[in-house]
């Protein structure tokens, strides 16, 4: 699949998501770039392709997208929450971004876990693919990272 | 008369979001039960009846689809109704765990009305 | 019967049986309209934008404008007549794309979504919904029976039917 056509899935991935359990939808596409403070999760998945799908949220977004899944007010959630929902994003990103690559295949799918930061692309695994795309919230922004296995 | 909901999912704001989904129904509920995975969930039921179990599939330990098998093959745990609600929409994985005896399935992301439809829908409450 | 017109960033809340709630004109402002049959308590908002902090100012001289200070204001006057949070029969027009507004998130979708966020906060979710599309809709809601009719520009009117679980059915 070409780069311009796994750009527009993760879009429409994350318009989905983010429009149907967080109540939010994007406000147009941002520039990729993470700090400290960010909150990163990581999950890969195994199929038919297997891969890594990596969550980047600003804390403004994490609080943001928090606040509305949960049905709290941002100020009162605790880094704990934003870790979880952070995590749950990233699940349901992956598995709807896996079932929109093969829609016929069924993939198992790691437990996501929130790692650090990454402020400079590092690759850190062969891959035949990576697509990346960020989106500006109504709070802070939200980056993409479709990672895919070469197949043996 | 109350009726106790279990919750298996590895995430907790999930576990969260469903209860709070559960209650849109409006149904009376006397408790709800949570576990984080399969085997945990099969503990707290050999201490516990629940009317209803919501599931994820990929859980660490024992998963979803482990779990919906073991209460199949439990004479007394196969009566009571599963819900599967997971990120995976094949149609293959679908039908795999309706075969293995889920009476639903919703799919994830999902609108809080839609799995309140299907909770509605497998405990057969009737609407106006 | 009279009518009580809620105009663009007003609402109101009613136990007049003899009263019809009407809006009009929703293009991307939201209609929500709640109604308590046993209690026998309605009301409307008719909001223009999804936050107040978009205009600190104006929230406090109009919180009806917004859908953060709307929403729950329509729900607190209700609650202190009487209404019954889960007896709420919860109705939303609204939301259309109007203009010439295709950027990703234009402000009838924003609108729409606002509504769920906040709903969502008081563990509700609205029974019936007539939102997005392109075209004007004029609501009208029965303080008396709770039946909401909707007109969509260019179409007859027609009763929006709020889908109800059995448990939030008022006792006969």
């Amino acid at each position: 699949m070409p780069e311009q056509n796994f750009s527009q899935l993760i879009s429409e991935t994350v318009c989905t998501v983010l429009e149907t359990m967080f109540f939010t939808v994007p406000l147009g596409y941002a520039e990729s770039k993470a700090h400290p403070g960010d909150m990163e999760a990581r999950l890969a998945f195994h199929g038919h392709p297997s891969g890594a799908l990596d969550v980047c949220l600003s804390r403004p977004g994490a609080r943001m997208l928090a606040g509305g899944f949960l049905g709290e007010e941002d100020e009162t959630l605790t880094d704990i929450q934003l870790g979880q929902v952070t995590c749950e994003l990233a699940n349901m990103l992956c598995g709807s971004l896996v079932s929109k690559l093969e829609p016929e295949e069924s993939f198992n799918l790691d437990p996501p876990e929130l790692v650090p930061v990454r402020t400079e692309d590092s690759s850190e695994r062969e891959s035949s693919f990576t697509s990346r795309q960020s989106f500006e919230l109504e709070s802070g922004v939200l980056t993409v990272s479709l990672c895919l296995e070469a197949e043996t | 008369m109350a009726l106790n909901i279990m919750i298996v999912d590895d995430s907790p704001v999930m576990r969260s979001f469903i209860r709070k989904v559960v209650g849109l129904t409006g149904l009376d509920v006397g408790e709800y039960c949570e576990a984080g995975d399969g085997e945990l969930a099969l503990r707290l039921l050999r201490e516990r009846w629940v009317d209803l179990i919501l599931t994820d599939i990929n859980m660490p330990n024992m998963n979803g689809e482990e779990l919906v098998s073991w209460l199949e093959n439990d004479e007394l745990l196969r009566s009571i109704p599963v819900i599967v609600v997971s990120t995976d929409s094949s149609q293959s994985r679908v039908q795999h765990m309706l075969a293995l005896g889920a009476k639903g399935y919703v799919s994830k992301p999902f609108l809080p009305e839609a799995l309140r439809d299907e909770v509605e829908k497998v405990l057969s409450v009737p609407h106006a | 019967m009279r009518h009580l017109v809620i105009g663009v960033g007003d609402g109101a809340v009613s136990q007049a049986r003899d009263t019809v709630l009407v809006t009009y004109a929703l293009g991307s402002c939201v209609a929500v309209m709640i109604h308590d049959p046993v209690a026998g308590v309605a009301g409307m908002v008719h909001y223009v934008l999804p936050e107040s902090s978009m205009s600190r100012e104006k929230s406090a001289a109009r919180p009806w404008m917004f859908a953060d200070t709307g929403i729950p204001l329509l729900l607190r006057i209700a609650l202190e007549q009487g209404a019954n949070k889960r007896r709420l029969k919860i109705f939303a027009a609204g939301g259309a794309q109007v203009m010439d507004d295709n950027s990703m998130f234009n402000i009838g979708k924003r609108n729409c979504l606002a509504l769920r966020k906040i709903l969502w906060k008081f563990g509700l979710v609205p029974h019936a919904e007539e939102t997005g599309g392109d075209v004007a809709r004029t609501v009208r809601m029965e303080v008396g029976t709770g039946r909401v009719w909707l007109q969509a520009a260019g179409q007859e009117p027609r009763e929006m039917s709020a889908r109800l679980p059995a448990a939030q059915c008022a006792p006969a």
